[in-house]
């Protein structure tokens, strides 16, 4: 991967993580509400700021989405303690998982409304939802794409 | 001294048993699985992806109404792994699906989707094999697909209901392949020696109405009310409607009714009552429902059709006794070289009227017929056997 492809990857990455929709950045005014500030990093650089990502932003930006990935990982791999195990309520549209229409109740009402036909097209609608997998992986291509 | 050196020499001789025995042990490679769906999850999962031209052949093939082309010959060679895996399956004794019953009506059974798509493979290449003259070949995956059926078993009324579905095939695919080689007496003795044993593992709905009862009669409570609405909303009402009438008190009630009502179907579908009589008695059954009565309504939304499901197993008896009492006219046939005038002594009976299947030879072959009708299809079932 080169190193502009990586700091895409990292804006993408960044811009999921944080909010940055709304807030825009005025140089101008920044500059105007601190201008002491503004002149001692001038003044510390011995040249005017340039328009290219000073080195140490980039490492912070590194730094920020290290800090990110590790903990969405910790609370990933986190065992939740007896009390936690109850999932918090989650706002938003629920999405049905097509598994569904392999359950006993989705199958049984199929029966109950069409007999064995509706049952057997509802076996059949879900295999085109669910699979077949194909099996043209064998062990030692996978194995390959593991190891690179 | 001697006795001494004897005890040495067997004291070494013991150790060195015992050295063998743990190497031996150490390099030992793992058994294969000694469940039967384990090898059928690796099947399911080695069947590759058609496109659904490919896979409407393949159902035809297998069903009989193309004859298997070059295309058919290509997928099923794709198949090869599977076919393979599930021969292994299915000669295991034991098959476990793990389902999760403790989901209740939530359980999930994928598998069954993809146990038709098996069976249109196995049942394309048995007609494949047919085809190519290897009639033995085919009859052998013609049985294994009976061994298929007993393994996706009886333990839901789902699974129930698609094992009768796969063995059926299996039955039809056998009668076209029985025709062809009708000739072939040692053939036919094996076909019949193989058919005889099914009865050994015959299904029936009785032990899934079982499971069913206590799926059930766990839901009819006030903490698995969420999910009895969601089952029963197909009978009218929104979930909120439902979840608004429910109480403890018509739990329990419904728990009551719903108990007496399917202990009593278990007990007419085990018991000996000839068919038409069971089948009223089952029928009263699920009309003594009373709707007006709330408790009463939810169990008798969540019963299924007994009769109906009684029937199943009827026609399933008379499907497997007509393919053994085919398999010994056929056998008669290929001894004599002619069918047998009229039906011969001591065959399986038609457990719908519990007399001999009506016999008639035909132009194409023979006909057997049951001599009573079956009341949930109003409909007098007859097995059609060709001669070729």
């Amino acid at each position: 991967m080169s190193q502009r492809r990586d700091e895409n990857w990292l804006d993408d990455e960044l811009r999921r993580a944080i909010d940055t929709t709304n807030p825009q950045f005025d140089a101008e005014a920044w500059k105007q509400k601190y201008a002491v500030e503004y002149q001692t990093l001038v003044a510390r650089l011995g040249k005017p700021p340039s328009s290219k990502r000073p080195i140490r932003f980039v490492i912070t930006r590194y730094a920020i989405a290290a800090v990110i990935l590790i903990g969405v990982g910790v609370l990933l791999t986190r065992t939740p303690e007896p009390g936690e195990r109850e999932p918090a309520p989650r706002p938003g549209p629920t999405v049905t998982s097509p598994a569904e229409m392999t359950s006993m109740m989705a199958l049984r009402a199929a029966y109950r409304q069409g007999g064995q036909d509706a049952l057997e097209q509802l076996l059949d609608t879900a295999m085109e939802k669910l699979g077949p997998r194909p099996s043209e992986t064998p062990t030692l291509r996978l194995l390959s794409d593991f190891e690179g | 001294m001697r006795t001494m050196l004897r005890r040495r020499v067997l004291r070494a001789l013991l150790a060195g048993c015992v050295l063998l025995t743990t190497v031996g042990q150490a390099g030992a490679i793992p058994p294969d699985p000694d469940n039967a769906a384990l090898l059928y999850y690796q099947a399911f999962m080695s069947i590759p992806e058609f496109e659904g031209e490919v896979r409407d052949l393949l159902r035809n093939v297998a069903q009989g109404k193309v004859d298997p082309n070059d295309a058919a010959r290509e997928a099923i060679g794709k198949c090869r792994a599977a076919i393979e895996t599930a021969e292994a399956a299915s000669e295991l004794s034991i098959c476990h699906w793990g389902f999760r019953f403790s989901q209740g009506f939530d359980c999930l059974m994928p598998q069954l989707s993809q146990c038709r798509v098996l069976t249109f493979v196995l049942l394309a290449e048995a007609r494949v094999q047919a085809a190519d003259g290897d009639h033995r070949s085919a009859l052998e995956r013609c049985v294994m697909l009976d061994n298929f059926a007993r393994h996706i078993g009886d333990d839901t009324l789902i699974s129930y209901l698609v094992s009768l579905a796969v063995r059926n095939l299996g039955y039809e695919c056998m009668r076209g392949i029985m025709g062809q080689a009708s000739g072939d007496a040692s053939l036919m003795r094996w076909l019949k020696s193989e058919l005889s044993t099914t009865s050994e593992h015959e299904l029936t709905p009785i032990r899934s109405l079982k499971i069913e009862r206590e799926i059930v009669l766990k839901m009819l409570r006030m903490e698995n009310a969420e999910q009895y609405a969601r089952v029963v909303v197909g009978e009218g009402g929104t979930e909120e409607e439902i979840l608004a009438k429910v109480s403890e008190e018509m739990f329990a009630k419904a728990r009551r009714i719903y108990n007496e009502h399917v202990t009593e179907a278990l007990s007419v579908m085990g018991g000996p009552m000839p068919y038409e009589q069971a089948y009223a008695r089952l029928d009263d059954l699920m009309e003594s429902f009373d709707p007006n009565d709330p408790a009463a309504a939810a169990g008798g939304a969540l019963a299924p059709a007994l009769a109906k499901i009684m029937t199943l197993k009827v026609r399933a008896e008379a499907h497997t006794n007509a393919m053994r009492a085919g398999a010994e006219i056929y056998l008669q046939k290929a001894k004599s070289g002619k069918l047998p005038a009229k039906l011969p002594a001591g065959l399986p009976k038609d457990p719908f009227s519990r007399e001999d299947f009506a016999y008639e030879r035909t132009d194409d072959g023979f006909v057997l017929r049951c001599q009573a009708k079956d009341l949930d299809k109003d409909t007098i079932h007859e097995y059609v056997f060709a001669v070729r």
